[in-house]
């Protein structure tokens, strides 16, 4: 389907298919055999440390890059022969702002209205005079997150069925962050756009993201609804007499503390533990990142 | 369509600097007759020149820097992926880009004329492109000058990828670049020294002097087949690479020499089949030389399909063998520079070496020969050179000999050794026919013919042969004598084998000359009487009546008749050669044209004319200026030779006898 229509009914395969995605550079296996589904009109949250082929899986998903082996599928059509078809209806923000550095964000949106049927050219200087970027002033003296916040104005402008972010945050500050996550969120209210996100604002993403999916070196350890994920992990604490009850429940993480044993489960269950009047341990709920550190074992950069 | 304009447009807005730069620089040409030191005879003359240089090279340039960067710093600056991002194709970047970048270096171009031509009209380049190449009308012009800048961006665009990929496919390409280039660079130059460089030749000159040669029309395609692979590589770098330099650059370079080399095969092809022509592909036949015994002749002409080539070729015309030989390329507007020795067993013919490249009017010329007995010989080098195409030049009977007028010199040299035996100063060279003969031991003689001038051809006019004779020991060039006659048409000048005598034919007179002196020894005939020498050194005379002809055989020393033989109600009567001492053969024709050839021998003690068996000889065209049958006559081949104004025949050997 290449017009976009706001009530079209739901794509059951979902906009975004990977099968067994490989990419190789050499010797070196950047993806192995990675398979996902994105559904219909969810936030879809790609999380990995830098190395992970967070890059090279957005390359081919957008077309950009042949796999070694492995079919993508966005919008229900083969995006390395469909590729232009297919981006008509896909707006993309990439992770290093790439547009003509002479040419100001008013002439890019020129450019840009000329590709796209649905093209919002009051929708852009809205957006534009909203982030408070200077229209007329060449790309190229930008700052990182003016640049950041044109590249998302372009990509909402075309009025697409889905969106594609290679970590729209990075380099961001904190206010800059607030405001791009601010606008998604104002976008997914109105036209329910499926979001495909890659980013290391896992703050930002745990706000918007249904689903999330964690690349490590190059194999997909997690893909789970955000819910789900939030629902089994917990922080548990307790005395070190405990860990032969912990150990049944297989943690992810553990640190010893003076006062005890600290960890962190994957499927929390209150039945086999007891709570802490019965002697079990104190129980408390993560957030994305703290799952995100205990799944990849180090700190994530910010 | 939509995304190749807005990428072609935006690419063009982006570079507008260009254009008021190239409008400043345009400023510069009528300007340049103020300055101190400038000629002031035409300062319009000056300013179309310097503005046509000007526009020329910068819109070069401009076509290899664009060409070179307009995709290719985009991709090693990581920004080409904007445009991956967008719903444009591969091709629509590629074309968009490129084209933008050749419209701007074209555009530059003609923004640099436009302050001249607002001056003074619009500079014309034809006239001065014409006197280098060949005379191109402006649009032709302004189509040969697209051409180059789409090359040139083409392959800049090409080289871009290539250099800064820095992919190990570097070292392919640098090696498929060697070979390519070493075979298209070789295949042009073997086609440049065979004459491919020529234009088309008719009998006397240029067939069509305005019109690209063959060689011009091969350049013109390789460069084309470089644009079409270069473009088709460009393009495919970019649909197949996209935002990867390094995959980029290895299918371009699949692309690019999966097209070039097998290109350059096909030309190699071409070449070797242009290098190999057989009898059978002459389609205009500009000379033959008939070997003074046995059945050999030599023949050049115009192949088919090879331009102004004129291949070369000793030809056996009893069993069709032959051997291709350079000597055709050289007899453009001169006598043959082929030769026979005496006994007809060994030939002489001057050709370039091989690899020499030059203009064949320049070059080094060595003497080959060929022993035509030997069956699968081939020509053998002889160690004798010499500069430029000569005047003349002759074999000693005994073949261990060769005179050369070349320049303003005379020389001897020995065919075995190349020992140079004597080279003396000529003193009036140029004339356009010489003719060269060893008239005794240690001795050769010239003959020097006044030039025929068409535009006196319709007049009477004098014309002068000079004879002059050179004792090589002496090292002395002498003045033996001299002859004038008027006529309106060339002199004829045939003479004998021991160079004693010569018949001097005019438009209205046969005369026997003494072979020294020029000295009129007795009128043997009038308007159409035609007579060669006998290899004995009898003459052959042939005289035609409403009756039939006659052909007599006279002696040389005084013309007196020996014998005579009538042929009653025959036209055509060719003395062919002398087997024996007592006998000549000849043949001859009725008066329908399609009559078959008849065989006659003829004794010369008694008077007896044997009839032999009817021929069938291949018939060239008159004056030899005709295609070479396809269809041959296996008995031998018949032609009319402009130089002694007479027909020929050479008959295959073994005929059978009477």
């Amino acid at each position: 389907m290449n017009t976009h229509d706001p009530v079209a009914p739901i794509d059951p395969v979902g906009p975004i298919v990977l099968e067994g995605l490989t990419v190789r550079y050499g010797e070196r296996l950047a993806l192995d055999s990675v398979s996902l589904t994105v559904p219909e009109r969810s936030v879809y949250a790609l999380l990995g440390r830098n190395g992970a082929g967070k890059s090279s899986l957005v390359r081919c998903l957008l077309g950009e890059q042949k796999p070694a082996a492995g079919r993508v599928s966005l919008l229900g059509r083969n995006v390395w022969t469909e590729r232009a078809a297919i981006l008509k209806d896909v707006g993309v923000v990439p992770e290093e702002p790439n547009m003509p550095p002479a040419m100001s964000a008013r002439q890019i949106a020129r450019f840009c209205s000329r590709l796209y049927p649905r093209w919002d050219a009051a929708g852009v200087e809205a957006r534009l005079k909203r982030f408070r970027v200077p229209a007329e002033t060449p790309f190229g003296r930008l700052s990182k997150g003016q640049k950041g916040q044109v590249a998302l104005t372009l990509a909402l402008a075309s009025a697409p069925r889905l969106l594609v972010l290679d970590d729209p945050t990075l380099g961001l500050d904190a206010v800059a962050r607030k405001a791009v996550f601010e606008e998604l969120i104002g976008e997914l209210a109105d036209r329910g756009t499926t979001v495909f996100i890659t980013s290391h604002d896992l703050a930002g993403v745990e706000r918007i993201a249904d689903r999330v999916a964690v690349l490590r070196q190059g194999e997909l350890v997690l893909d789970e609804e955000m819910d789900a994920l939030k629902h089994r992990f917990r922080r548990l604490s307790f005395p070190a007499a405990l860990t032969p009850r912990l150990e049944a429940l297989a943690p992810v993480a553990v640190a010893s503390r003076s006062w005890g044993i600290e960890a962190v489960v994957a499927h929390y269950d209150e039945e086999r533990l007891g709570s802490p009047e019965e002697g079990g341990p104190e129980v408390s709920a993560l957030t994305l990142e703290e799952i995100f550190i205990a799944l990849t074992g180090e700190e994530a950069e910010r | 369509m939509r995304g190749f304009l807005a990428i072609f447009e935006r690419e063009i807005v982006e570079r507008r600097l260009l254009a008021v730069a190239a409008l400043a620089l345009g400023l510069i040409p009528p300007m340049v007759p103020l300055l101190p030191g400038m000629p002031s005879a035409s300062p319009a003359e000056l300013r179309s020149g310097v503005a046509l240089s000007l526009a020329l090279v910068l819109s070069f340039v401009f076509a290899l820097l664009l060409g070179g960067s307009v995709i290719v710093r985009d991709l090693v600056e990581h920004r080409l992926g904007f445009y991956f991002a967008r719903p444009l194709t591969g091709g629509a970047i590629w074309a968009g880009k490129l084209a933008a970048a050749a419209v701007l270096a074209a555009g530059a171009g003609l923004l640099v004329l436009l302050p001249t031509s607002l001056l003074g009209g619009v500079p014309d380049p034809s006239g001065s492109w014409g006197a280098t190449w060949v005379a191109l009308s402006r649009p032709e012009i302004a189509a040969v000058w697209l051409g180059a800048l789409l090359l040139i961006v083409a392959v800049s665009h090409a080289a871009g990828v290539i250099f800064r990929s820095r992919s190990p496919w570097l070292l392919v390409d640098l090696a498929a670049l060697g070979v390519t280039a070493a075979i298209v660079w070789t295949c042009l130059k073997v086609l440049a020294r065979d004459g491919a460089g020529i234009a088309g030749w008719g009998r006397f000159g240029p067939a069509a002097p305005q019109s690209l040669t063959l060689l011009q029309y091969l350049e013109i395609a390789v460069a084309s087949a470089v644009l079409l692979a270069t473009a088709a590589a460009g393009a495919t770098q970019v649909i197949r690479g996209r935002t990867d330099l390094r995959r980029g650059h290895r299918a371009l370079s699949l692309v690019l020499w999966s097209a070039l080399m097998p290109a350059s095969l096909v030309l190699a092809g071409y070449t070797r089949w242009f290098e190999t022509p057989a009898p059978e592909d002459l389609v205009n036949v500009h000379g033959v030389v008939a070997s003074p015994a046995g059945s050999w002749i030599a023949l050049y002409g115009q192949a088919a399909h090879r331009g102004g080539s004129r291949p070369g070729f000793l030809f056996d015309v009893g069993s069709g063998r032959f051997v291709r030989a350079g000597f055709g390329i050289l007899s453009l507007d001169r006598s043959s520079l082929v030769s026979f020795s005496a006994d007809g067993r060994r030939a002489f013919w001057l050709e370039a070496p091989a690899g020499d490249a030059t203009s064949f009017y320049q070059r080094e010329l060595e003497l080959f020969s060929l022993d035509l007995r030997q069956r699968g010989a081939s020509p053998q080098p002889t160690r004798v050179f010499v500069q430029g195409v000569p005047y003349a030049f002759a074999i000693s009977p005994d073949g261990r000999f060769v005179a050369i007028a070349q320049g303003r010199r005379l020389t001897v040299a020995e065919i075995g050794s190349g020992r140079l035996l004597a080279s003396v100063p000529m003193t009036d060279p140029f004339h356009e026919r010489s003719v060269l003969a060893f008239s005794g031991p240690g001795r050769v003689r010239l003959y020097q013919i006044d030039s025929y001038w068409a535009p006196l051809a319709a007049h009477s006019h004098p014309t002068k042969l000079s004879i002059s004779e050179l004792e090589m020991a002496a090292g002395r060039l002498t003045t033996t004598g001299k002859m004038e006659e008027t006529t309106t048409s060339n002199l004829s000048w045939i003479l004998s084998p021991s160079a004693d005598r010569g018949l001097l034919r005019t438009q209205t007179a046969l005369q026997l000359r003494d072979g020294a002196t020029g000295a009129l020894v007795a009128t043997l005939g009038g308007e159409g009487a035609r007579a060669s020498f006998l290899p004995d050194g009898h003459i052959a005379l042939l005289e035609r009546s409403a009756a039939g002809s006659y052909l007599r055989i006279l002696d040389a020393g005084r013309g007196a008749e020996i014998r005579r033989f009538a042929f009653p109600g025959i036209r055509t009567v060719l003395v062919a050669d002398q087997p024996a001492s007592d006998r000549v053969r000849a043949v001859t024709r009725g008066p329908a044209g399609a009559a078959p050839w008849q065989l006659w021998t003829l004794h010369l003690s008694t008077g007896r004319a044997l009839p032999g068996p009817q021929l069938a000889l291949t018939s060239l065209p008159f004056e030899g200026a005709g295609p070479w049958p396809k269809r041959r006559g296996r008995d031998g081949v018949v032609w009319f030779d402009p130089w002694s104004a007479r027909d020929q025949v050479v008959l295959r050997a073994g005929l059978p006898a009477s």
